[in-house]
Protein backbone atom coordinates (compact mmCIF):
# COMPACT_ATOMS: atom_id res chain seq x y z
CA UNK A 1 0.00 0.00 0.00
CA UNK A 2 0.87 3.44 -0.09
CA UNK A 3 1.18 4.64 3.23
CA UNK A 4 2.43 8.62 3.78
CA UNK A 5 2.61 8.72 0.17
CA UNK A 6 1.18 11.89 -1.46
CA UNK A 7 -0.40 12.19 -4.64
CA UNK A 8 -1.36 15.26 -6.71
CA UNK A 9 -3.84 14.65 -9.00
CA UNK A 10 -4.67 17.60 -11.70
CA UNK A 11 -7.32 17.46 -13.75
CA UNK A 12 -9.92 19.82 -15.55
CA UNK A 13 -12.55 17.11 -15.35
CA UNK A 14 -14.25 17.23 -12.06
CA UNK A 15 -16.06 14.36 -11.51
CA UNK A 16 -13.31 12.20 -12.68
CA UNK A 17 -11.11 14.20 -11.08
CA UNK A 18 -12.97 13.80 -7.37
CA UNK A 19 -13.85 9.36 -8.16
CA UNK A 20 -10.07 9.12 -8.97
CA UNK A 21 -8.61 10.75 -5.91
CA UNK A 22 -11.19 8.64 -3.99
CA UNK A 23 -9.74 5.53 -5.35
CA UNK A 24 -6.10 6.44 -5.02
CA UNK A 25 -7.21 7.53 -0.66
CA UNK A 26 -8.77 4.05 -0.69
CA UNK A 27 -4.88 2.85 -1.70
CA UNK A 28 -3.83 4.24 1.05
CA UNK A 29 -2.50 7.70 -0.40
CA UNK A 30 -2.69 11.00 0.45
CA UNK A 31 -4.25 13.37 -2.19
CA UNK A 32 -4.42 17.21 -3.24
CA UNK A 33 -6.75 17.76 -6.09
CA UNK A 34 -6.39 20.75 -8.29
CA UNK A 35 -8.30 21.45 -11.80
CA UNK A 36 -5.15 23.07 -13.46
CA UNK A 37 -1.78 22.59 -14.24
CA UNK A 38 -1.59 26.35 -12.67
CA UNK A 39 -2.82 25.76 -9.75
CA UNK A 40 -0.28 23.16 -8.61
CA UNK A 41 2.69 25.02 -10.30
CA UNK A 42 2.04 28.03 -8.34
CA UNK A 43 1.91 25.80 -4.90
CA UNK A 44 4.82 23.67 -6.84
CA UNK A 45 7.99 24.75 -4.22
CA UNK A 46 5.86 24.60 -1.31
CA UNK A 47 4.46 21.33 -1.50
CA UNK A 48 5.78 18.15 0.32
CA UNK A 49 7.22 15.48 -2.36
CA UNK A 50 4.85 13.57 -4.33
CA UNK A 51 4.02 11.49 -7.27
CA UNK A 52 1.93 14.13 -10.19
CA UNK A 53 -0.57 12.36 -11.81
CA UNK A 54 -1.19 15.60 -14.88
CA UNK A 55 -4.92 14.37 -16.86
CA UNK A 56 -4.92 16.12 -20.49
CA UNK A 57 -7.35 16.76 -21.64
CA UNK A 58 -8.98 17.32 -25.22
CA UNK A 59 -8.64 20.94 -26.27
CA UNK A 60 -5.73 22.15 -23.08
CA UNK A 61 -2.99 21.65 -25.77
CA UNK A 62 -0.09 18.66 -25.19
CA UNK A 63 0.02 19.22 -21.55
CA UNK A 64 4.03 19.77 -22.82
CA UNK A 65 4.89 23.15 -20.94
CA UNK A 66 3.20 22.12 -17.72
CA UNK A 67 5.59 19.36 -17.45
CA UNK A 68 8.59 21.65 -17.94
CA UNK A 69 7.24 24.34 -15.93
CA UNK A 70 6.47 21.87 -13.19
CA UNK A 71 9.91 19.56 -13.48
CA UNK A 72 11.60 23.22 -13.63
CA UNK A 73 10.30 23.95 -10.14
CA UNK A 74 10.22 20.34 -8.24
CA UNK A 75 12.60 17.92 -10.44
CA UNK A 76 11.97 15.52 -7.60
CA UNK A 77 8.41 14.53 -7.95
CA UNK A 78 7.48 12.24 -10.91
CA UNK A 79 5.13 12.86 -13.27
CA UNK A 80 2.22 10.65 -14.93
CA UNK A 81 0.70 11.74 -17.51
CA UNK A 82 -2.99 10.91 -17.97
CA UNK A 83 -5.07 10.71 -21.42
CA UNK A 84 -8.01 9.83 -23.30
CA UNK A 85 -6.61 7.59 -25.86
CA UNK A 86 -3.20 8.41 -26.02
CA UNK A 87 -1.45 8.57 -29.58
CA UNK A 88 2.54 7.19 -30.14
CA UNK A 89 3.23 10.89 -30.53
CA UNK A 90 1.86 12.09 -27.39
CA UNK A 91 2.89 9.39 -25.16
CA UNK A 92 6.80 9.58 -26.79
CA UNK A 93 6.63 13.46 -26.27
CA UNK A 94 5.15 13.48 -22.35
CA UNK A 95 8.41 10.99 -21.74
CA UNK A 96 10.27 12.68 -23.72
CA UNK A 97 9.72 16.31 -21.92
CA UNK A 98 10.17 14.48 -18.45
CA UNK A 99 7.20 12.52 -17.55
CA UNK A 100 7.85 8.85 -15.95
CA UNK A 101 4.48 7.55 -17.98
CA UNK A 102 1.49 8.53 -20.17
CA UNK A 103 -1.53 6.31 -19.38
CA UNK A 104 -4.77 5.88 -21.19
CA UNK A 105 -7.75 7.37 -18.90
CA UNK A 106 -9.63 5.36 -17.78
CA UNK A 107 -7.10 3.24 -15.92
CA UNK A 108 -7.25 -0.01 -14.40
CA UNK A 109 -6.34 0.56 -10.77
CA UNK A 110 -3.45 -2.34 -11.27
CA UNK A 111 -2.14 -0.61 -13.81
CA UNK A 112 -2.02 3.13 -12.03
CA UNK A 113 -0.53 1.14 -8.95
CA UNK A 114 2.08 0.02 -11.07
CA UNK A 115 2.97 3.45 -12.39
CA UNK A 116 2.69 4.72 -8.73
CA UNK A 117 5.19 1.71 -7.21
CA UNK A 118 8.07 2.57 -10.16
CA UNK A 119 7.35 6.28 -9.31
CA UNK A 120 7.55 6.15 -5.70
CA UNK A 121 10.45 4.21 -5.75
CA UNK A 122 12.75 6.24 -7.21
CA UNK A 123 11.52 9.51 -5.52
CA UNK A 124 13.50 8.80 -2.40
CA UNK A 125 16.95 9.51 -4.89
CA UNK A 126 15.18 12.23 -7.03
CA UNK A 127 14.37 14.62 -3.80
CA UNK A 128 18.10 13.76 -2.45
CA UNK A 129 19.37 15.01 -5.59
CA UNK A 130 17.03 18.11 -5.68
CA UNK A 131 18.47 18.90 -2.30
CA UNK A 132 21.75 18.82 -3.54
CA UNK A 133 21.03 20.78 -6.55
CA UNK A 134 19.46 23.40 -3.83
CA UNK A 135 23.23 23.03 -1.85
CA UNK A 136 25.34 23.32 -4.90
CA UNK A 137 22.86 26.65 -6.30
CA UNK A 138 23.73 28.13 -2.60
CA UNK A 139 27.53 27.54 -2.56
CA UNK A 140 27.99 28.54 -6.21
CA UNK A 141 26.39 31.95 -5.40
CA UNK A 142 29.66 32.52 -3.53
CA UNK A 143 31.64 32.65 -6.65
CA UNK A 144 32.87 35.50 -8.39
CA UNK A 145 32.06 36.00 -11.53
CA UNK A 146 36.16 35.32 -12.51
CA UNK A 147 35.74 32.17 -10.30
CA UNK A 148 32.96 31.26 -12.55
CA UNK A 149 34.68 31.80 -15.60
CA UNK A 150 37.38 29.55 -14.37
CA UNK A 151 35.39 26.86 -13.14
CA UNK A 152 33.46 26.54 -16.66
CA UNK A 153 36.53 26.16 -17.84
CA UNK A 154 38.17 23.46 -15.64
CA UNK A 155 35.00 21.52 -16.62
CA UNK A 156 35.49 21.33 -19.97
CA UNK A 157 38.57 19.82 -19.13
CA UNK A 158 40.62 22.57 -20.14
CA UNK A 159 44.37 22.83 -17.86
CA UNK A 160 45.60 25.40 -15.81
CA UNK A 161 48.03 26.94 -18.41
CA UNK A 162 45.35 26.66 -21.46
CA UNK A 163 42.57 28.77 -18.95
CA UNK A 164 45.59 31.14 -18.02
CA UNK A 165 45.63 31.65 -21.99
CA UNK A 166 42.28 32.09 -22.29
CA UNK A 167 41.65 34.56 -19.83
CA UNK A 168 44.35 36.23 -20.20
CA UNK A 169 45.59 35.50 -16.93
CA UNK A 170 48.57 34.51 -15.47
CA UNK A 171 49.00 30.41 -14.36
CA UNK A 172 49.69 31.71 -10.92
CA UNK A 173 46.12 33.41 -10.90
CA UNK A 174 44.43 31.01 -12.21
CA UNK A 175 45.42 28.29 -9.48
CA UNK A 176 44.79 31.05 -6.61
CA UNK A 177 41.15 31.06 -8.40
CA UNK A 178 41.08 27.19 -8.31
CA UNK A 179 42.13 27.34 -4.64
CA UNK A 180 39.16 29.86 -3.81
CA UNK A 181 36.94 27.52 -5.92
CA UNK A 182 37.22 24.03 -4.17
CA UNK A 183 36.83 25.99 -0.85
CA UNK A 184 34.30 28.12 -1.29
CA UNK A 185 32.35 25.03 -2.61
CA UNK A 186 33.99 22.48 -0.16
CA UNK A 187 35.31 20.05 -2.60
CA UNK A 188 38.69 18.58 -1.66
CA UNK A 189 39.51 16.66 -5.19
CA UNK A 190 38.77 17.44 -9.08
CA UNK A 191 36.43 14.27 -9.14
CA UNK A 192 33.86 15.81 -6.90
CA UNK A 193 34.17 19.37 -8.87
CA UNK A 194 33.22 17.73 -11.95
CA UNK A 195 30.58 15.79 -10.22
CA UNK A 196 28.70 18.44 -8.51
CA UNK A 197 29.36 20.66 -11.68
CA UNK A 198 27.42 18.16 -13.40
CA UNK A 199 25.11 17.83 -11.02
CA UNK A 200 24.24 21.79 -10.14
CA UNK A 201 24.40 22.02 -14.03
CA UNK A 202 27.10 23.80 -15.03
CA UNK A 203 28.07 23.59 -18.44
CA UNK A 204 32.03 23.67 -19.29
CA UNK A 205 33.39 26.86 -21.26
CA UNK A 206 30.39 28.12 -23.84
CA UNK A 207 33.31 29.68 -25.89
CA UNK A 208 33.83 26.31 -26.80
CA UNK A 209 30.25 25.20 -27.66
CA UNK A 210 29.53 26.18 -31.98
CA UNK B 1 18.49 -28.50 -22.72
CA UNK B 2 16.83 -25.88 -24.99
CA UNK B 3 18.84 -24.17 -26.94
CA UNK B 4 19.01 -20.80 -25.90
CA UNK B 5 18.51 -19.03 -29.29
CA UNK B 6 16.21 -20.92 -30.87
CA UNK B 7 14.96 -18.16 -32.81
CA UNK B 8 11.16 -18.07 -33.38
CA UNK B 9 9.83 -16.42 -36.80
CA UNK B 10 6.45 -14.64 -36.64
CA UNK B 11 6.71 -13.29 -39.73
CA UNK B 12 8.03 -15.34 -42.66
CA UNK B 13 10.40 -14.29 -45.05
CA UNK B 14 8.09 -13.60 -47.80
CA UNK B 15 9.34 -10.37 -49.33
CA UNK B 16 12.96 -10.31 -51.47
CA UNK B 17 15.46 -12.61 -50.21
CA UNK B 18 17.95 -11.51 -47.97
CA UNK B 19 21.27 -10.98 -50.35
CA UNK B 20 23.75 -8.68 -52.05
CA UNK B 21 23.94 -5.00 -51.30
CA UNK B 22 19.53 -4.69 -51.63
CA UNK B 23 17.86 -2.80 -48.90
CA UNK B 24 16.91 -4.71 -46.27
CA UNK B 25 15.31 -4.77 -42.71
CA UNK B 26 14.95 -6.62 -39.64
CA UNK B 27 12.52 -5.83 -36.65
CA UNK B 28 12.90 -8.25 -33.49
CA UNK B 29 11.98 -8.07 -30.08
CA UNK B 30 13.72 -10.49 -27.30
CA UNK B 31 14.23 -10.73 -23.25
CA UNK B 32 16.45 -9.51 -21.58
CA UNK B 33 18.44 -12.29 -19.49
CA UNK B 34 20.16 -10.42 -17.14
CA UNK B 35 18.87 -9.15 -13.38
CA UNK B 36 17.95 -5.61 -13.71
CA UNK B 37 20.23 -4.25 -11.45
CA UNK B 38 22.85 -5.06 -14.56
CA UNK B 39 20.49 -3.90 -17.80
CA UNK B 40 21.16 -0.96 -17.75
CA UNK B 41 25.34 -1.20 -18.27
CA UNK B 42 24.54 -3.65 -20.29
CA UNK B 43 22.32 -1.07 -22.75
CA UNK B 44 24.98 1.66 -22.17
CA UNK B 45 27.53 -1.19 -23.45
CA UNK B 46 25.41 -2.17 -26.58
CA UNK B 47 24.81 1.16 -27.43
CA UNK B 48 28.83 1.89 -27.29
CA UNK B 49 29.31 -0.73 -29.62
CA UNK B 50 26.75 -0.28 -31.95
CA UNK B 51 26.81 3.45 -32.60
CA UNK B 52 30.57 2.70 -34.33
CA UNK B 53 29.64 -1.11 -35.88
CA UNK B 54 26.45 -0.29 -37.46
CA UNK B 55 27.24 3.44 -38.94
CA UNK B 56 30.81 1.38 -40.56
CA UNK B 57 28.32 -1.59 -42.05
CA UNK B 58 26.05 1.05 -42.95
CA UNK B 59 23.34 0.03 -41.32
CA UNK B 60 20.16 2.89 -39.21
CA UNK B 61 17.62 1.97 -36.97
CA UNK B 62 16.52 2.37 -33.08
CA UNK B 63 16.94 0.21 -30.26
CA UNK B 64 14.21 0.09 -27.68
CA UNK B 65 14.70 -1.10 -24.03
CA UNK B 66 11.41 -1.72 -21.31
CA UNK B 67 13.53 -3.14 -18.54
CA UNK B 68 12.17 -6.84 -19.66
CA UNK B 69 12.12 -6.78 -23.46
CA UNK B 70 14.92 -5.29 -26.20
CA UNK B 71 12.81 -4.64 -29.23
CA UNK B 72 15.00 -3.32 -32.21
CA UNK B 73 14.48 -1.99 -35.72
CA UNK B 74 17.61 -2.29 -38.28
CA UNK B 75 17.81 -1.27 -41.62
CA UNK B 76 20.77 -1.31 -44.32
CA UNK B 77 22.96 -3.48 -46.95
CA UNK B 78 21.23 -7.04 -47.11
CA UNK B 79 24.99 -8.54 -46.50
CA UNK B 80 25.38 -6.11 -43.15
CA UNK B 81 22.03 -6.93 -42.07
CA UNK B 82 23.02 -10.62 -42.02
CA UNK B 83 26.03 -10.38 -40.47
CA UNK B 84 24.90 -8.31 -37.49
CA UNK B 85 21.48 -10.94 -36.61
CA UNK B 86 23.98 -13.22 -36.42
CA UNK B 87 26.08 -11.67 -34.03
CA UNK B 88 22.72 -10.36 -32.28
CA UNK B 89 21.54 -14.03 -32.25
CA UNK B 90 24.29 -15.14 -30.42
CA UNK B 91 24.46 -12.49 -28.05
CA UNK B 92 23.95 -14.32 -24.55
CA UNK B 93 22.56 -11.00 -22.87
CA UNK B 94 19.37 -11.97 -24.51
CA UNK B 95 16.89 -14.90 -25.05
CA UNK B 96 13.55 -15.44 -26.91
CA UNK B 97 14.33 -13.73 -29.96
CA UNK B 98 10.77 -13.30 -31.88
CA UNK B 99 11.55 -12.08 -35.79
CA UNK B 100 9.03 -9.72 -36.67
CA UNK B 101 9.97 -8.73 -39.90
CA UNK B 102 12.45 -9.73 -42.20
CA UNK B 103 13.46 -8.64 -45.83
CA UNK B 104 13.57 -6.12 -48.32
CA UNK B 105 12.80 -2.60 -47.84
CA UNK B 106 11.85 -0.03 -50.23
CA UNK B 107 13.63 2.61 -48.21
CA UNK B 108 15.33 3.36 -44.87
CA UNK B 109 12.92 5.11 -41.99
CA UNK B 110 15.62 6.05 -39.98
CA UNK B 111 18.82 8.05 -41.09
CA UNK B 112 21.10 7.04 -38.54
CA UNK B 113 21.32 4.09 -35.20
CA UNK B 114 20.42 5.47 -31.94
CA UNK B 115 18.92 4.14 -28.73
CA UNK B 116 15.20 5.27 -28.84
CA UNK B 117 14.27 4.70 -25.38
CA UNK B 118 15.21 2.80 -22.30
CA UNK B 119 13.10 3.22 -19.18
CA UNK B 120 10.13 1.65 -17.49
CA UNK B 121 6.82 3.34 -19.14
CA UNK B 122 4.31 1.36 -19.09
CA UNK B 123 2.99 2.55 -22.36
CA UNK B 124 5.88 1.88 -23.81
CA UNK B 125 6.09 -1.62 -22.60
CA UNK B 126 2.23 -2.50 -23.73
CA UNK B 127 2.91 -1.50 -27.45
CA UNK B 128 5.57 -4.03 -27.25
CA UNK B 129 3.48 -6.93 -25.58
CA UNK B 130 0.52 -5.79 -28.19
CA UNK B 131 3.47 -6.77 -30.86
CA UNK B 132 3.69 -10.44 -29.43
CA UNK B 133 -0.42 -10.66 -29.09
CA UNK B 134 -1.25 -9.19 -32.33
CA UNK B 135 2.00 -10.19 -34.59
CA UNK B 136 2.54 -8.05 -37.72
CA UNK B 137 0.02 -6.29 -37.55
CA UNK B 138 1.31 -3.81 -35.04
CA UNK B 139 4.86 -4.23 -36.68
CA UNK B 140 3.71 -0.29 -38.36
CA UNK B 141 3.10 0.63 -34.94
CA UNK B 142 5.86 -0.21 -33.11
CA UNK B 143 8.56 1.04 -36.26
CA UNK B 144 6.26 4.20 -35.61
CA UNK B 145 6.89 4.39 -31.92
CA UNK B 146 10.58 3.90 -33.03
CA UNK B 147 10.45 6.65 -34.99
CA UNK B 148 8.59 9.15 -32.65
CA UNK B 149 11.24 8.53 -30.05
CA UNK B 150 14.39 9.67 -32.36
CA UNK B 151 12.15 12.11 -34.12
CA UNK B 152 11.17 14.05 -30.82
CA UNK B 153 14.75 13.72 -29.67
CA UNK B 154 16.41 15.29 -33.01
CA UNK B 155 13.55 17.92 -32.16
CA UNK B 156 14.78 18.73 -28.69
CA UNK B 157 18.47 19.21 -29.50
CA UNK B 158 19.39 22.79 -29.13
Amino acid sequence: MFKNRVAYIVDGDASYRRRFALALRHQGLETRAFSGGGDLIEEASYLPAGCVLLAVRAGEGDGLETIRALLAQRSDMPVIVMRVDPTIREAVQALRAGAVDCLAIPCPMAKVRLALDYAYEILPAKVAHQQFIGEAAALRAHLTPREEDVLKRIVAGMTNRQIAHDLEIGVRTVEMHRGNIMQKLRMDNLVALIRFATLAGIAGSDEDAA
Amino acid sequence: MKMLHEERIVHPMTQLPLQGTGLAGWLYASRCALPSAWAQRAVDDIVAKSVPRNAALDVTGALLFTGARFVQFLEGPAESIVAIRQNILADRRHHDIVTFLSGGRAERVFSNWSLAYAGPSLFVADKVENLFHTGIRHTAEIIDLLEQFVIISEANKP
